[in-house]
């Protein structure tokens, strides 16, 4: 029974934030405009580009994108709004929310930015499904780390600052595999390999996830 | 509200045997005798230096985030200043560790940084508890910090693991151990060198963890500044 109560709660709250951020669609535009105009300064800064440098571009821009946007859907919040959710939502069902509407968001703007780097700079990748698979598990990494990055910095007196300087670090092993897996959808050779870094990948999400269900009550409390 | 208490110090023996391993290693470490390979040369006692503080360094930051998880569980500020020296100290050998790894990589492999993975997965390690002292020095709330700090300290901890334990595993690197390379069993043939490696080990360990308690104590004495420190 509690747990039912307890996943409608989640749910209704997971429709709400959606809802939210659907409302204020000059947020999610902010982060699709940044992407654009990143992709369009580096076709003009990076020409010719080769496929590693399109990678790489790529992953960089992507984690740019992910800390804008993890970081404005906490800390843009009002105070009152905030103060609300936490008295009425438990931290677990707030962060599994959290991670869902990122990840859901995040798997949008790093769908948006291949096409658009596609458009402009060419599109080296020679494995399409590999690089979805890449996004699918990559989007969850970054947004796991960085929401608990940024509610962590909450309250810090400089939240904008902490952001990165916390958050580089934490991201480079999940960078690496990314990176690696992508790394083979570009070359598109046979999917050996493969299976060894998405395996990492699933571990690494699953191993966030469950840190954040220990840690984030604590980040809640107040 | 009252003072924090500081912590213990700690028992003599304890010290004395810091100093007493830390005495035969280096001892040992420079003038005992080592199997002659080829490449390594001399340079195989860096064993006795470098591999100390890469495990010091484990068991320190362990440690931290013990107390991270106790500060969390019980909220004595006491569990909090453990966890911060040990993050230092860590820190502290973890730097040490780097560097006389650089020195010995210059002999053998021939450069300082040659962007080997386990080179860069400690470098970032480096970086993960910087960032956690930053962290630190930005909240002006005691309680806030503390609490902030040990959720990002036992954060830090488990992304620390796949760095150093499973990332470099992936690819191939030129550390001993690692793609081929002979790692430390190859090397004690007759086990000498495990006499003198697993000493230092340990008294390294020792000292970090009395250097941590020292740490610990003087943060607590200077928190509570207005009262006379002779009071104590």
């Amino acid at each position: 029974m509690k747990q039912a109560a307890f996943l409608r709660r989640a749910l209704a709250l997971l429709g709400h934030d959606a809802r939210r951020e659907t409302r204020q669609a000059q947020a999610l535009a902010g982060s699709l405009l940044y992407l654009v105009a990143g992709v369009f300064a580096a076709q003009l800064l990076l020409r010719p580009v080769g496929p590693a440098a399109w990678l790489t571009f790529y992953w960089l821009l992507v984690l740019f994108v992910s800390i804008y946007t993890v970081s404005r859907s906490f800390l843009g919040q009002s105070r009152g709004l905030h103060l609300y959710y936490r008295v009425s939502v438990p931290g677990v069902a707030w962060w599994l929310t959290k991670v869902m509407t990122g990840t859901l968001m995040l798997w949008v703007l790093m769908g948006f930015c291949a096409v658009l780097m596609a458009l402009w700079m060419g599109y080296p990748i020679q494995d399409t499904g590999l690089f979805v698979l890449t996004i699918f598990l990559g989007a969850p990494m970054l947004v796991t780390v960085l929401t608990l990055v940024s509610a962590m910095s909450q309250g810090a007196s400089q939240p904008a600052q902490l952001m990165p300087v916390l958050g580089f670090p934490l991201l480079v092993p999940g960078l690496l595999l990314v990176h690696r897996l992508s790394k083979l959808a570009l070359d598109g050779l046979s999917w050996d390999l493969v299976w060894t870094y998405a395996g990492a990948m699933v571990g690494l999400n699953l191993m966030l996830l469950a840190l954040g269900v220990l840690l984030f009550p604590f980040l809640w409390r107040d | 509200m009252n003072a924090p208490l500081a912590p213990k110090s700690l028992h003599p023996a304890i010290k004395w045997m810091a100093v007493l391993l830390l005495f035969y290693s280096f001892l040992m470490g420079w003038l005992g005798d080592v199997p002659r390979k080829v490449i390594l040369n001399e340079s195989v006692r860096n064993l006795y230096f470098h591999v100390p503080m890469w495990f010091g360094m484990l068991l320190m930051l362990l440690g931290s985030a013990v107390y991270s998880v106790r500060y969390l569980l019980f909220q004595q500020f006491t569990d909090d200043t453990q966890a911060h020296s040990l993050g230092l100290v860590g820190l502290l050998f973890g730097f040490l560790g780097l560097v006389t790894g650089m020195v010995w990589a210059q002999f053998t492999w021939g450069a300082w940084w040659s962007g080997d993975p386990k080179q860069n997965a400690s470098a970032v390690g480096l970086l993960l508890y910087l960032a956690y002292m930053v962290l630190r020095s930005s909240f002006e709330d005691a309680q806030r910090r503390a609490r902030m700090a040990a959720v990002y300290n036992v954060l830090a901890f488990f992304c620390l693991i796949p760095l150093l334990f499973i990332l470099p595993r992936l690819t191939d690197s030129l550390h001993p151990g690692n793609g081929g390379n002979p790692g430390f069993s190859a090397y004690d043939l007759d086990g000498r060198m495990r006499w003198v490696f697993y000493p230092a080990v340990l008294g390294w360990t020792l000292t970090g963890w009395w250097l941590a308690n020292l740490w610990a104590r003087y943060r607590t004495l200077t928190s509570r500044a207005p009262l006379p420190l002779s009071k104590s």
